[in-house]
């Protein structure tokens, strides 16, 4: 009886239950627990009020920043420049005093030419190149930093929005900074840029980046008469490249190679204490290809200069192009000689001063023979750097140029519209400046 | 239904095509461990269906060009719709 009544009373509370609440006891017995158990896990369980701000998304919060990222770029570039400048000078010395000496010993050698031959050709020229060792090692020490930390990318990042307002984008700049290496090794990273017209842009902008082979140039000149300035000088070098190579790429962009610019979505890797091994690792990689490029192409671009200058062609061939270069200041036979060669690659240039004003032990002293041989200023040798950075990139470049354009007209433009550039701007420097100074 | 299963019911009423244990438990907050036990007592009672992405049903479906699991068999669990959508 009470067994039926029972039976009677659930199916009664079940009809119910699923008249009122379209559900089937079960369900609602889940619901109800689950209802608790939520409710319990409110009162018992603590969760951190805000998700977890990783070391990451702290420095990101600065580094980031739509109005100091920028600026911070720049600040941590002038520092690169700062520290290698500083650490490298007493090494660079040593260097010198080194190569002095070794020319001192070699000098009693006979006969004259040979004696010659190896001072002011091998010692004088490829020894004022390997001279500058230091500097190039640690500046790739500083950029190995940037780079394993994760800043560079950062650096892409921050740049994306300029350069998306110039029609590319960050990927672009990731090669463009790359270009502070090698522009052989950055035109080739630009293949990741998917765009064929982004890509284009920017592999005819990257030459204008200050590679490692302009370096020595700007280390040589800075030295010789911006003592008190070194770094401000080789800074603001880097800094003109990256300006003139987004504008131009603007210019390029809106009047040469327009159309839709591709999408990219920057990946930001997680910043990371980079390591010892690592970092001198990428030195040594890229440190090794100055040495080897001195070693080889300088070594016989100098001997090739050595030569034509002890019979005498070298100034002739110089006397006849160097009035080209006159109003931009340095329109003397040497320079010009210098300018030539270097755009076998552009460390040719301290190699060609090298072999020409042999017996200037230090870059002080390159200063005193250039200023008193040549005549040059401070305002010279800047406009001669901006010509070095702008003009002509090295062969190997425009090897490179045409390799990944697949186009002679492109890598004929290269070399038609850099020397214009430098020239013209180099002009506009002394020009100007010579107005106020 | 008042609690945890009423809302997740919802949410696949609201949400216009199929979703995956991943997301469902992105947006209501709830442990995926915990979800799966309540989705699959939902399945049981017949309320959601569990659909395997790139399978004959999903080929069917109607919506299938506009399903991002229909197109790319992406997910990053199990996925369910309410029972009484096709």
């Amino acid at each position: 009886m009470y067994g039926e009544e029972i039976i009677r009373a659930k199916d009664e509370s079940l009809t119910h239950l699923k008249r009122v609440h379209g559900d089937d006891a079960e369900t609602m017995i889940a619901d109800a627990r689950y209802g608790f158990i939520s409710g319990l896990m409110k009162d018992v369980v603590q969760k951190p009020a805000v998700e977890q701000v990783t070391m990451t998304d702290r420095i990101d919060r600065l580094v980031l920043n739509r109005w100091l990222g920028i600026p911070l770029f720049l600040v941590i570039l002038y520092g690169v420049f700062q520290f290698t400048f500083a650490v490298s000078s007493p090494l660079m010395e040593w260097t010198n005093q080194g190569l002095g000496w070794l020319a001192g010993k070699v000098s009693v050698i006979s006969p004259a030419w040979l004696s010659s031959f190896i001072t002011d050709g091998v010692i004088g020229g490829v020894g004022a190149v390997l001279s500058f060792i230091p500097v190039i090692f640690l500046l790739y020490i500083a950029l190995s930093i940037l780079e394993d930390s994760g800043y560079l990318a950062r650096a892409a990042f921050v740049m994306d929005r300029l350069m998306h307002r110039i029609g590319l984008h960050g990927r672009s700049f990731v090669t463009l900074i790359l270009g502070f290496g090698c522009s052989v090794a950055a035109i080739m990273s630009s293949r990741t840029i998917e765009n064929p017209k982004d890509r284009l842009v920017t592999i005819l902008v990257t030459p204008l980046m200050s590679c490692g082979g302009r370096l020595p140039i700007y280390a040589l000149l800075a030295a010789a008469f911006f003592t008190a300035y070194q770094g401000l000088v080789v800074f603001s070098m880097y800094a003109i490249g990256v300006v003139l190579a987004i504008l131009l790429a603007w210019f390029f962009r809106k009047k040469m190679v327009s159309g839709e610019s591709g999408h990219f979505v920057m990946e930001l890797p997680p910043y990371r204490l980079p390591t010892i091994p690592g970092v001198l690792a990428h030195m040594w990689e890229r440190g090794w290809a100055f040495i080897s490029r001195a070693g080889t192409l300088i070594f016989s671009a100098v001997v090739v200069i050595w030569i034509l200058n002890y019979f005498e062609v070298l100034e002739y061939i110089g006397r006849v192009i160097a009035p080209i270069f006159a109003p931009a200041g340095f329109g003397q036979w040497q320079s010009a000689v210098a300018l030539v060669f270097g755009v076998m690659a552009k460390e040719t240039v301290v190699g060609t001063f090298g072999t020409l004003f042999a017996g200037a032990e230090s870059a002080g002293g390159f200063g005193q023979v250039m200023a008193s041989q040549l005549g040059w200023t401070p305002l010279v040798a800047f406009a001669f750097m901006t010509m070095v950075l702008l003009y002509i990139p090295c062969v190997a470049t425009l090897s490179i140029v045409k390799k990944e354009t697949g186009s002679w007209k492109w890598t004929a433009f290269t070399v038609v519209y850099t020397l214009v550039l430098g020239w013209v701007v180099a002009t506009l420097i002394y020009q100007i400046g010579s107005l106020f100074l | 239904m008042a609690g945890k299963l009423t809302e997740i019911m919802e949410y696949f009423r609201r949400a216009d095509g199929p979703v995956d244990l991943t997301t469902v438990s992105r947006c209501l907050d709830i442990e995926p461990g915990a979800l799966e036990g309540m989705l699959q007592l939902l399945v049981r009672k017949g309320r959601l269906r569990e659909i395997t992405p790139g399978s004959e049903a999903c080929a069917r479906c109607s919506r299938r060009s506009g399903c991002s699991y229909g197109q790319t068999g992406d997910t990053a669990g199990k996925i369910y719709e309410p029972a009484d959508t096709r």
